[in-house]
């Protein structure tokens, strides 16, 4: 496991250092992930468990699982060395990032004069508190933090990160799970021509120049509150070659007509948002639809479909990694939450789409042509299998 | 030049997992050095690379220098093994497959002097 050298056009240096000390947190990630996660699972299935029965309280949900395993060294130590590895993922590219933000806003700025796509800010716009106030996970100036009118920088602090955080399993654009996921429905419904596709939450568009490149005679816009990544995944689909429309929009209130898009996506996105703003923003995803349009999100999979330590494994974040909104989301019914935005009940899907990038265009055919969906304790976690987890509905 | 500063620290609470908080950031401490070591290490290996292909080490030579990725992912993850032996240890759960493998040589072994 090492990090992802990025490969496109506003990619950074690395000095020799920098490059050994991402290194070293991709692989101090993998370890904690990989080979600490199932030392953990068994301590739990041959100490905490037996105990908690045998004080007639075995643990039946994750919160549960939390309370059992929690005063235990093992759970201590793996805690303690993942809070401490997401702190060096961000420690570990700040200084490549700030030695060269110049660049980067000169590029942007650049790229931005002759773009075939857009970026479209709102002067004043206000910042939900649950984004602005908010280091979500523990990256030092959140998705927001800007030092003036075009600043980019935390969009490239967010890319550079990222590349230490998956560990290099989402590919040179990081873009494996809209890749895979685009690739998955356009192979499951080849007769979906979608004309206007809407990705909510966007951030810098990892995922949302992969959806430009499967269907590339649509419209692709994209819509985020934060203006620095914006503006940095603006200049990022250029030099992806793929013309993208962001704009700083709320996704609980969409500036777009009724009936104006074929695909709503999103990815990672709804699990960071309140509960009362994913119902509202649902509803709008559901107005902004067309009639035999998709609504599409990835995400982790729900509680629901997981056992109780793969539930409580999944929440760690939500406890530990400045995710206050992410167990509450993961306790909900997906179909549930289509249906309440306005839904048809036969019409919510769930697939489970193996990566791209881990398994190969077969898999992924394959896949698309075979029906169930089956999530187990691997789906969404970043092992040695990747799965990803999307839910949604055909309007 | 005067650039601003992307932040340091991250606002909110820092979580702490162990009674005195103290051993918390004691492992802070540990895994920085164990990160700083670990590009130590690169970069003497770097230079034995670049030795045994040039005879001699240019500055610039070291900083272009691109380790092979599949063999340096794999040393950093036995460096890790040896790292962290003592958690994996105290779990007790998956025997290393070092330990398997030194099991087996005592075995073979004893089992040679016996026979
Ligand atoms: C984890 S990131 C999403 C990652 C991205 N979709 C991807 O696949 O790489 C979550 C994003 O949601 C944005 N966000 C949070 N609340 C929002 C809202 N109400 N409307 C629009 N964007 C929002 C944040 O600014 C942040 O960029």
């Amino acid at each position: 496991m090492a990090t992802q050298q990025l490969r496109h056009e506003l990619a950074l240096s690395r000095t020799f250092d920098e490059a050994a000390r991402q290194d070293f947190v991709s692989a101090l990630r993998g370890f904690i992930l990989h080979d600490m996660a199932a030392d953990m699972r068994a301590v739990y299935e041959r100490d905490v468990k037996p105990q908690a029965a045998a004080a007639g309280r075995e643990p039946k949900n994750g919160s549960e699982v939390h309370a059992a395993i929690r005063e235990h060294d093992y759970f201590r130590f793996y805690s303690a060395l993942r809070v401490n590895a997401q702190e060096m993922v961000w420690d570990s590219v700040r200084d490549q990032v700030q030695r060269q933000r110049g660049q980067v806003n000169d590029e942007v700025r650049r790229r931005a004069q002759k773009a075939r796509g857009s970026v479209t800010l709102q002067p004043g716009f206000e910042v939900p508190k649950s984004v602005g106030s908010l280091d979500v996970h523990l990256m030092p100036g959140g998705y927001v933090a800007e030092a003036g009118q075009d600043d980019a920088t935390q969009g490239a602090f967010y890319d550079n990160g990222a590349a230490v955080f998956f560990m290099g399993l989402l590919g040179e654009d990081q873009g494996d799970i809209g890749r895979s996921i685009a690739r998955f429905v356009h192979r499951r419904f080849p007769d979906f021509r979608p004309a206007r596709i809407l990705d909510l939450g966007c951030t810098i568009g990892h995922n949302t120049v992969p959806w430009a490149q499967e269907y590339p005679e649509a419209e692709v816009y994209a819509i985020d509150v934060a203006a620095p990544a914006l503006r940095y995944g603006s200049a990022r689909a250029e030099a992806l070659g793929a013309p993208v429309h962001f704009r700083q929009m709320d996704a609980t209130k969409l500036d777009y007509p009724d009936e104006s898009f074929d695909v709503v996506w999103s990815s990672m996105f709804l699990h960071e948002v309140p509960l009362k703003s994913i119902r509202r923003l649902l509803k709008e995803a559901h107005r902004v639809l067309k009639k035999g349009g998709l609504m599409l999100h990835m995400e982790l999979p729900p509680n629901r479909s997981l056992s109780p330590y793969d539930g409580f494994y999944l929440d760690w974040d939500s406890w530990y990694n400045a995710e206050p909104f992410y167990k509450t989301f993961r306790d909900q019914d997906p179909r549930a939450l289509c249906t309440e935005a306005g839904f048809a009940p036969d019409k919510v899907e769930e697939f489970v789409v193996p990566s791209l990038n881990f398994y190969g265009e077969d898999a992924v055919h394959a896949a698309a042509e075979h029906r169930e969906a089956v999530v187990d304790g691997d789906t969404g976690r970043l092992a040695s299998g990747i799965s990803w987890y999307a839910f949604g509905a055909w309007k | 030049m005067s650039e601003p500063s992307i932040p340091r620290y991250t606002r909110g609470r820092r979580p702490h997992f162990f009674e005195d908080p103290a051993t918390d950031q004691l492992l802070g401490i540990v895994l920085a050095v164990t990160q700083e070591l670990s590009v130590l290490r690169d970069r003497v290996d770097a230079i034995h690379a670049l030795l045994d292909r040039k005879g001699v080490v240019t500055r610039e030579d070291l900083e272009n220098f691109v380790p092979d990725p599949a063999a340096s992912a794999a040393e950093r993850a036995a460096y890790l093994q040896r790292v962290f032996r003592v958690i994996r240890n105290e779990a007790g759960v998956v025997p290393s497959a070092e330990a398997e493998q030194h099991a087996a040589t005592v075995e073979k072994q004893l089992s040679t002097t016996e026979g």
